[in-house]
């Protein structure tokens, strides 16, 4: 386990947070909470209940204020709706739907109050709402659709008007598998485009979906770095042998590219499997690094 | 006020709106009032009735079944004229007040009384229900929270003309129901225009039910708070009146009765367009007093 990282304001960081303290009554919600997110990344914000996920989400987004640290958002200081309107979208994980409107209504208002002209708030409410399959029930009351339908309406929400810096609190909470899916793929188009920070437990799913990974626990930040990083995708290699393995050999072999190891994955991957092949190995699996669940429960992390 | 501000203010206000015209409540909250006022109003005929029957005994001629034809001599009544003159707090102003028909007048006062139990309703919760579901949020990442609140609380003043329409129709009906012998167009136009007064009069009690609105973040306490207020202003308001004096107690009432809604139930009547301009401008300042002491609490607390 790595100490808490120390972080400055960076440039090419869509946010910042230094040092950041939140109670609630007598209840440590963060406790010196430090990290920074690359411009145009995905990325996870993975830890237990109570780690303080929602609440940094909520600060990001001004909707709490911390007790002390700075937060800088999109190079704009903390969220103020005069500086950052329309520039971030977030999908706030207990927010309840108006029940009484419909996701065409809902989404233009949200898009005129991002500043967006009545023309152009109706062609992006439009196009949310296709992106998350709910087209066909624009026009139909939030109280009669499903849970699922629902939770991508405030998907689509956190994506109306194409904003830069894109917030999401369990955004595939509840949806089906093809659902989640779907969901996976519409966030992946926005890579490059904006930035994406993902609140899950889903880590399986995170890890396909994101390029850095922020870990937390107890308020505080354990690691936040790219994903490859993390699960050692570009210094790490697992290779798995089928009997009878070459002398000196067992069934898996590690390779772990020290720091100062100046050869890339690739060309010390590929060593390693001629060595093997050489030596009359039978190669049954070849995979970088470990999965993020794995390295999230090991002590490393 | 900025044009982007008046702007964010009518989609609020639209937003607001198109969530309440849906919801059941509002449509039970509109046929309460109209069932309220027709309520008043059948009560307030049935006297009128006794009282032409009174005159038409006197001037020996048969009583009819609905009053109206004899309302001339009933009007000349001290007993309806002491009433009528109780009603508008002063029986000097009932000449200049009665070229409407005397129904339209009633329907002013039930006004009175409906309005700021309808606007304490629907103010009282509608900031705090968005901060308990956090369905504020939605809002709040998108605009400053003074055009949330003053979006939701020109919605509301919305639903307040549309309860007071309700009465005005409910009036009319009345009228042509159950009276006989009164103008149609002069009913509708004398409703009106005391439904406007009505809702001059009731304005400080939506802001002080937004004001409680602000405070709280649980919408069914800030509806029962909203009650209680309700009930404790209008106790108040006489109870500060008798003590309004020259003595530093009697400043101190009167002081308090200024930012009291409920205070201006006579001044509303008067035909004097300055004095009503005046009242009407004390209405707005005493409503946007309640509204900035909600907003005080509201713009500082987490969402």
């Amino acid at each position: 386990m790595t100490g808490a990282p120390v972080v400055e304001r960076s440039q090419g960081a869509a946010l910042t947070l230094v040092g950041i303290d939140r109670r609630f009554g007598r209840a440590v919600a963060l406790d010196g909470l430090s990290f920074a997110v690359p411009q145009g990344s995905i990325c996870a914000l993975v830890g237990e209940n109570g780690a303080g996920k929602t609440t940094t989400l909520g600060i990001l987004a001004g909707f709490l204020t911390p007790d002390s640290g700075s937060v800088d958002v999109l190079g704009l200081g903390p969220y103020h709706v005069a500086t950052h309107r329309g520039r971030v979208g977030i999908l706030p994980q207990d927010a309840e739907l108006p029940t009484e409107s419909t996701p065409a209504e809902l989404l233009y208002a949200w898009a005129r109050l991002q500043g967006l002209d009545p023309g152009a708030a109706r062609r992006s409410a439009s196009t949310c709402l296709d992106s998350v399959l709910l087209g066909d029930r624009a026009h139909q009351r939030v109280a009669t659709l499903s849970h699922g339908m629902r939770r991508r309406l405030t998907v689509a929400s956190a994506l109306v008007g194409d904003p830069e810096l894109i917030l999401l609190d369990e955004p595939t909470s509840g949806l089906d598998p093809a659902q989640a899916r779907h969901l996976r793929d519409v966030l992946a188009t926005r890579r490059g485009r904006a930035t994406v920070v993902i609140s899950s437990h889903n880590l399986p799913e995170l890890e396909s979906l994101c390029d850095h990974v922020v870990i937390l626990e107890k308020g505080r930040c354990l690691r936040a770095d790219r994903m490859d990083a993390v699960t050692g995708r570009d210094r790490e290699l697992c290779v798995h042998l089928a009997p009878p393995f070459p002398p000196g050999r067992e069934a898996i072999v590690h390779l772990r590219l020290p720091p100062d190891d100046p050869r890339e994955l690739p060309e010390a991957t590929s060593e390693l499997l001629r060595d093997l092949l050489g030596e009359g190995a039978r190669i049954v699996e070849v995979r970088r690094g470990g999965a993020l669940e794995e390295r999230y429960f090991s002590a490393d992390r | 006020m900025s044009r982007g501000l008046v702007a964010d203010i009518a989609v609020v206000a639209t937003y607001e709106m198109q969530q309440a015209l849906r919801k059941r409540l509002l449509i039970v909250l509109l046929l309460g009032y109209a069932a309220a006022t027709g309520v008043a109003h059948w009560g307030f005929v049935q006297g009128l009735k006794e009282l032409e029957g009174q005159a038409a005994t006197a001037m020996g001629v048969a009583r009819t079944e609905r009053p109206g034809i004899l309302i001339a001599e009933v009007l000349k009544s001290s007993e309806l004229r002491r009433f009528l003159g109780d009603l508008v707090g002063d029986s000097s102003r009932l000449d200049a007040l009665l070229d409407v028909p005397v129904l339209a007048l009633w329907s002013g006062a039930v006004a009175m009384v409906l309005l700021p139990v309808f606007l304490m309703t629907g103010t009282s919760t509608t900031v705090s229900v968005e901060v308990e579901t956090r369905s504020i949020r939605f809002l709040a990442l998108r605009t400053e929270r003074l055009p949330i609140v003053l979006g939701k609380f020109v919605g509301q003043l919305v639903m307040g003309v549309l309860a007071g329409l309700t009465g005005v129709i409910v009036t009319e009906l009345v009228g042509l129901i159950l009276m006989v012998q009164v103008p149609p167009l002069g009913l509708a136009i004398g409703s009106l225009e005391h439904m406007a007064r009505a809702m001059v009069f009731a304005l400080p009690y939506a802001g002080l039910g937004l004001c409680v609105s602000q405070w709280l973040a649980r919408a069914n306490v800030a509806r029962v708070v909203a009650m209680i207020v309700l009930v404790a202003v209008t106790i108040a308001n006489p109870v500060l009146d008798a003590y309004s004096d020259a003595t530093l107690l009697g400043r101190l009432a009167d002081l308090t009765r200024l930012f009291l809604p409920g205070t201006g139930w006579g001044d509303v009547w008067g035909d004097d367009p300055l004095a009503l301009a005046l009242t009407t401008a004390r209405s707005v300042v005493v409503t946007l007093a309640w509204v900035a002491l909600g907003y005080w609490r509201f713009d500082r607390r987490d969402l």
